[in-house]
């Protein structure tokens, strides 16, 4: 693992401490058109907050996988053993440095660590502390 | 949480005899991270987040290996 690898999953660790921390707010919103247009993707929410500076966004985006006939030839002795069916959907984490329009600026790298920040995020963004706070405090009384 | 990394090592453990040198020496760093810190509720919270931090860059460094692998095959 590179050390540019290394200090992305550092600040990432940071993110995800620092949103459990409720230092960083995200707040939850519709997905810009620019991440709507393509019909072999698909964004359900996009989660934003501002941190040093500068505009972050988070999301998961599905996107259809279907490689042409060629491609899926070459690989199709490989795609039997696993039992890959084309086409399908798979997804990703995205974590994007946007500017004051919403436009990408940079997006991070796909590396271990997304999935936990998105995790928090959306527990964060559901207001799932408070609610299960008010369960249990309604189950006292 | 301690039960898990108590698991969670057992497991880094057993995966030490099937990678290699690379991959190893980041485990080690972990199990050993792990072993030093087994009473979590006496560490202040940056303990408890560097051992996070440790297992996500194992977590990314056995992905890559995994990766490779299966572009070997």
């Amino acid at each position: 693992m590179t050390s540019e690898t290394e200090k992305v999953i550092d600040a990432i660790v940071k993110l995800i401490r620092e949103t459990q921390e409720g230092k960083i707010i995200w707040s939850p919103k519709e997905p810009p058109a620019s991440l709507t247009l393509d019909a072999n993707t698909s964004v359900d929410i996009v989660y934003e907050t501002a941190y040093k500076k500068r505009s972050l966004r988070l999301y998961e985006e599905n996107y259809l996988v279907d490689p042409g006939w060629l491609e899926r030839s070459t690989t199709r002795a490989f795609d039997e053993i696993l039992g890959t069916k084309y086409p399908h959907w798979a997804s990703h984490i995205m974590l994007e440095i946007t500017d004051d329009k919403g436009k990408t600026l940079w997006t991070f790298p796909e590396v271990s660590g997304l999935d936990d920040l998105l995790e928090s995020v959306e527990y964060q963004a559901a207001g799932v502390k408070a609610f299960l706070d008010e369960i249990v405090g309604d189950k006292a009384s | 949480m301690e039960a898990e990394l108590a698991q969670c090592s057992a497991v880094l453990e057993s995966l030490l005899n099937k990678v290699g040198r690379n991959e190893g020496r980041s485990i080690s760093k972990l199990v050993q991270l792990i072993s030093d810190n087994k009473n979590l509720t006496d560490q202040p919270k940056d303990v408890v987040w560097n051992i996070f931090k440790e297992l996500t860059r194992v977590r990314e460094t056995l992905r890559n290996l995994q990766k490779d692998k299966q572009w070997e095959k």
